[in-house]
């Protein structure tokens, strides 16, 4: 439609003949435009400022790398320009076409004009919400890019105007303001994306790694922005919708599925300077990947070293190793303690203060698992205030002072350290994951109150040890009222066996009762797939072949993930073959599964695929094989066990990588800590 | 009624029957069995309504007066009957209802019960069976038939037609063909007497209690009809639900061409599969075969046993050919082929292969076993 408007062709040779003196001027300074001809043409000219056009293109290089980059910039002025609905419209990922449909403020046709210009809006209209940069920190220079590298038309309304303005832009220059009728809000087309940069056209990915990367961006941005509705079309296909929900969890279960999002813990920790909110997934939901952990700053999509490693070590007692466990976690920060402006797309960010982020994520996810579920309740109640869980931690020590002054405690914390000191779990914990990577930042004013009555930071005198004591101390606190690790397991006594079901055993900090089918079947299953790990790296997965080939009708999202996912599935021992239309036939299935309902395990994957695009493993089959498979071999409710065959299941189970849940999730064992029996029986506290 | 019959029999007819009666049901009647006079014999009948077993057996029978007429009967919960019969000493056992009412009075020796039973008149009647086609078997046909394709029913309720055994029947051959889509059994055989043209799927339940009941020596008939057959094996009648829905096209799956044909003996083959399980049997059944020369080597391996070789005579006609198999699918066709050598044809790595017997009846019998690949 707006082709018409103008003549192309000259345009385009206009176009050239700036790009010529961007180049031989841009490439020296570090900007990749390899023209070579052009380079040696112009040997030896003078310098020039540069012309805002070519300006814009040097931005776009930075911001505009594929068009998912574009997809960001416009999803995020629609959400700073208070909508409540964003649509996305992709043609061939974004390739052919990007629209971005909004229902938010829209602009002023003066507004719209000024927008296209660089820097402008930022600097001049500060108070215009759209471009403030206290928001999502545009720059003002996202839709200058965007326009200089693709034909662009902007279609923008505010409730107030009567008329909706319609902008065309090409290659940057503007080609026509007109007015027309259009809803409130505003619509951007982006068309024929770097038609004017070759080199960034012909580095663009297969249309489906473009498409996960949009994908990837929309989920990310509806799990931080869970009021917002988003859809975002592909050729037609819906590939993610959200109506928007008040409830963030409902953001959680449309990215990630409704079964994830059920075994997700909330997280919350609040400090002066910083709160940390979100969710987190129990032990028993993990991915071989760490692309289902989102982590925001402030609401902005990041990565953070500090946030990953200190999440990573929340968990490190309770997860498999290469397994990583789901998240979505939300860090809100004084806007002055955080830096943002490192990268160009601001993915990453500086903290002033990264001790202080590191122990506040450490803690939320901490405080989530313990109350979440994963250790039973009896110890739930003391472990809940942050300042509780370090008089826990002292379960050593004489009852009497365990709440009485932190004076006294910190004489007895070398105590009660010292057998965690020497192990290399809790040295690698302690010492290497604190000091080592995140120097520590000089003592913490802003500091976590919980952390300022430790007894680490008063008594030490200097502050890296300061800094590695606590986290030390909170490690110790975990293990010891779980009262089971690697330390502590010689000295775990069986005492009896309960209802032939319950092994009842005791450890120096509590009383530990032990569901003997569910420790069977942890142990059971991770010797198994070791096992099976070493058989598939060394012989692959076995499929066995179908006399009757199955067929398989698919949704057509479904079908379209089948149809790019056909390889994958095969690697997994499913040979499947389209059919035609949303119609696919099953050639062969895993053997492991080739008894059982294989077709419902496929539609399984095949859901799992759909509902977690992130998701990229599809180890299903072996895994649920293998459960099953431990599940009967397991030891039952009811079977007697002599004293030496329960002593060696709890060595087993100290052994194994998580010794807190069964496959399924179920917890294996429930502790009574000798101080929480002490204080029922009121032999300690206030009587 | 009052009825006196030896021990013995009434207990294996009470055996007999008790295979149909329902292990859990929320209808109370279906854990009993009904037992009525008729003539001379009695009849004994247990259903859980997918299943009905009837079985007469000669007896004394006394009509008494209050009797409403023949036909009528009582009912005992099947497992204190069949217990009760198997702990009584070897005399005649009497039956007895003097009150009428739901409880029968079994007299045996210097032994007294008094079993309360319920109203034999909530004793679910069998169908009518109205067939279409009628044909009879000798036992001892019947049961090889059975037994060539039971193994290779499906046992996923999730496809619940393939968890029957498909019969059909025209003019005078009878075929059978059992498929769990891994592998397929086919067997045909000539019938000396029917008519009528019909086709059903039959569960494997009922198959296996044919298998059972049938001797060598039992001419079986047995009639299809719409949604039931019957099967009349001596003095026995089992009449059965059929499996509904279509059973695939299974003329399709056999392969119609090979390019290699390998001549085994059953015996050896057989062994050489059952010593390569051992070590296949953690790694998915997995046993490669492949030619070389006039040798067929079996091999296994597994990441935690370790691996396994075997070396056989073979005659082969074709290019050399390495494809895997399932142990347990080889071993399950071997142990029912009687003959003593058995072909294996093949076309390529990926395509399915054919196992049948050589000699009497090779054309009778053939089973489809699809390849095992590693991805």
């Amino acid at each position: 439609m707006f082709r018409g408007l103008s003549p192309r062709p000259p345009l385009l040779k206009e176009r050239g003949q700036g790009g010529e003196a961007l180049f031989d001027l841009a490439f020296p300074l570090g900007y990749n435009k390899p023209v070579t001809e052009t380079l040696s043409q112009t040997p030896g000219r003078a310098v020039v400022l540069l012309d805002e056009n070519t300006a814009n293109r040097i931005a776009a290089g930075e911001v505009i790398e594929r068009p998912s980059s574009v997809v960001k910039e416009l999803v995020e002025n629609a959400l700073d320009a208070g909508a409540t609905r964003v649509e996305v419209e992709l043609r061939e990922a974004g390739k052919r076409g990007i629209v971005v449909r909004d229902n938010g403020c829209g602009m002023s046709r003066d507004d719209a004009v000024l927008a296209l210009q660089r820097h402008a809006t930022s600097k001049i209209r500060s108070a215009d919400d759209l471009f403030d940069i206290r928001t999502l920190g545009f720059r003002g220079e996202a839709l200058p890019s965007i326009a200089s590298v693709s034909d662009l038309r902007i279609v923008t309304k505010r409730a107030e105007d009567d008329a909706a303005t319609e902008i065309v832009v090409r290659g940057g220059d503007i080609i026509s303001v007109t007015e027309t009728g259009a809803p409130d809000g505003t619509t951007f087309v982006v068309e024929n994306l770097f038609f004017n940069t070759p080199a960034r056209l012909k580095f663009l990915k297969t249309t489906p790694t473009e498409l996960n990367h949009a994908v990837d961006l929309l989920h990310r941005l509806s799990l931080a922005y869970h009021r917002i509705a988003f859809r975002l079309l592909h050729d037609g296909y819906e590939m993610f919708t959200y109506p928007g929900a008040a409830d963030p969890l409902h953001a959680v279960a449309a990215v990630w599925g409704r079964d994830t999002a059920r075994e997700m813990v909330p997280l919350r920790y609040e400090s002066p300077a910083l709160s940390v909110r979100g969710f987190v997934s129990k032990p028993s939901v993990s991915k071989a990947t760490r692309t289902s952990q989102a982590m925001f700053v402030n609401g902005r999509y990041v990565r953070s070293r500090t946030m990953t490693h200190a999440f990573d070590t929340a968990f490190k007692h309770l997860m498999t190793t290469d397994r990583h466990p789901v998240c979505a976690l939300f860090l809100d920060i004084a806007p002055e303690l955080v830096d943002v402006n490192v990268h160009p797309t601001k993915i990453e960010v500086r903290f002033t203060r990264d001790g202080d982020v590191y122990s506040a994520v450490h803690h939320a996810v901490q405080d989530a698992l313990l109350t979440g579920g994963l250790v039973p309740e009896v110890i739930v109640q003391p472990s809940l205030p942050a300042t509780n869980s370090r008089a826990e931690s002292n379960g050593l020590m004489p009852p009497r002072s365990a709440l009485s002054s932190y004076a006294r405690t910190e004489v007895e914390l070398p105590e009660a350290l010292t057998p965690l000191a020497p192990s290399p779990g809790a040295a690698g914990e302690g010492g290497v994951g604190m000091s080592a990577p995140f120097s520590p930042s000089p003592a913490g004013d802003a500091r976590p109150a919980a952390w300022e009555k430790g007894p680490g930071d008063e008594g030490n005198p200097a502050p890296p040890a300061g800094d590695g004591r606590p986290l030390l101390g909170a490690g110790g606190a975990d293990t010891s009222y779980i009262g089971f690790d690697g330390q502590r397991i010689g000295r775990l006594r069986v005492l009896a066996q309960s209802r032939n079901t319950y092994i009842v055993a005791e450890t120096d900090d509590a009383l530990l009762l032990i569901d003997q089918h569910i420790a069977h079947e942890r142990v059971l299953y991770e010797q198994m797939m070791n096992g099976v790990t070493d058989t598939a790296a060394n012989w692959g997965v076995v499929a066995q072949h179908l006399a009757l080939p199955q067929t398989l009708h698919l949704a057509p999202r479904e079908a379209r993930v089948v149809e790019e996912r056909r390889e994958a599935l095969a690697r997994a021992g499913f040979i499947v073959e389209p059919f035609g239309g949303e119609t696919f036939v099953v050639r062969a299935v895993p053997a492991v599964v080739a008894n059982k309902d294989y077709l419902g395990v496929l539609r399984g994957i095949i859901e799992e695929m759909v509902t977690a695009s992130v998701a990229r493993r599809l180890l299903v089959p072996h895994e649920a094989a293998v459960i099953m498979a431990s599940c009967k071999m397991a030891v039952k409710k009811g079977d007697p066990l002599t004293l030496e065959e329960m002593t060696r299941l709890l060595t087993d189970l100290a052994k194994m990588k998580n010794p807190f849940t069964c496959p399924h999730g179920r917890p294996i064992l429930l502790s009574l800590p000798h101080r929480e029996m002490d204080r029922k029986f009121h032999r300690i506290g206030p009587h | 009624m009052q009825a006196m019959c030896p021990r013995k029999d009434l207990y294996e007819a009470v055996q007999t029957v008790g295979r149909a009666v329902s292990g859990r049901s929320t209808l109370p009647i279906l854990s009993h069995l009904l037992v009525a006079p008729q003539g001379n014999t009695l009849k004994l009948t247990a259903t859980d309504l997918e299943m009905w077993m009837e079985c007469s057996l000669p007896a004394r029978i006394q009509a008494s007066l209050d009797d409403t007429g023949d036909g009528e009967g009582f009912t005992a919960p099947a497992r204190v009957f069949t217990e009760m019969l198997g702990a009584l000493p070897d005399m005649d056992v009497q039956l007895d209802r003097p009150e009428g009412g739901n409880t029968v009075q079994v007299h045996c020796g210097r032994s007294d019960y008094k079993i309360l039973g319920l109203p034999a008149e909530e004793f679910p009647a069998p169908p009518d069976v109205t067939p279409t086609a009628t044909f009879t078997l000798p036992g001892e046909v019947l049961r090889d038939m059975i037994r060539h394709v039971l193994f290779a029913v499906s046992t996923d309720e999730t496809r619940v037609i393939l968890t029957g055994v498909l019969l059909i029947f025209e003019g005078d051959s009878v075929k059978m063909v059992a498929t769990d889509t891994h592998r397929l059994a086919v067997r045909t055989a000539t019938v000396a007497a029917g008519d009528g043209s019909a086709t059903a799927v039959v569960p494997a339940r009922a198959m296996n209690e044919v298998l059972r009941l049938a001797t060598d020596e039992d001419a079986v008939t047995i009639s299809l009809a719409q949604g039931q057959a019957r099967f009349d094996i001596g003095g026995t009648t089992m009449v059965t639900r059929l499996i509904e829905g279509t059973f695939p096209n299974y003329e399709r799956v056999i392969p119609t061409t090979h390019d290699r044909k390998l001549t085994l003996e059953t015996t050896e083959f057989a062994r050489a599969v059952r010593r390569a399980a051992i070590v296949a049997r953690d790694n998915a059944n997995r046993v490669v075969i492949e030619t070389e020369g006039a040798q067929l080597v079996l091999s296994a391996e597994s990441g935690t046993v370790g691996s396994v070789r075997e070396e056989i005579e073979v005659a082969r006609e074709g290019d050399d050919i390495q494809i895997a198999f399932n142990a347990k699918y080889l071993q399950d066709v071997l142990g029912v082929v009687e003959t003593e050598g058995v072909v294996l044809e093949l076309t390529e790595p990926l395509r399915p292969g054919i196992l049948r017997p050589i000699g009497d009846g090779a054309d009778d019998y053939l089973c489809v076993l699809m390849p095992m690949q590693v991805i």
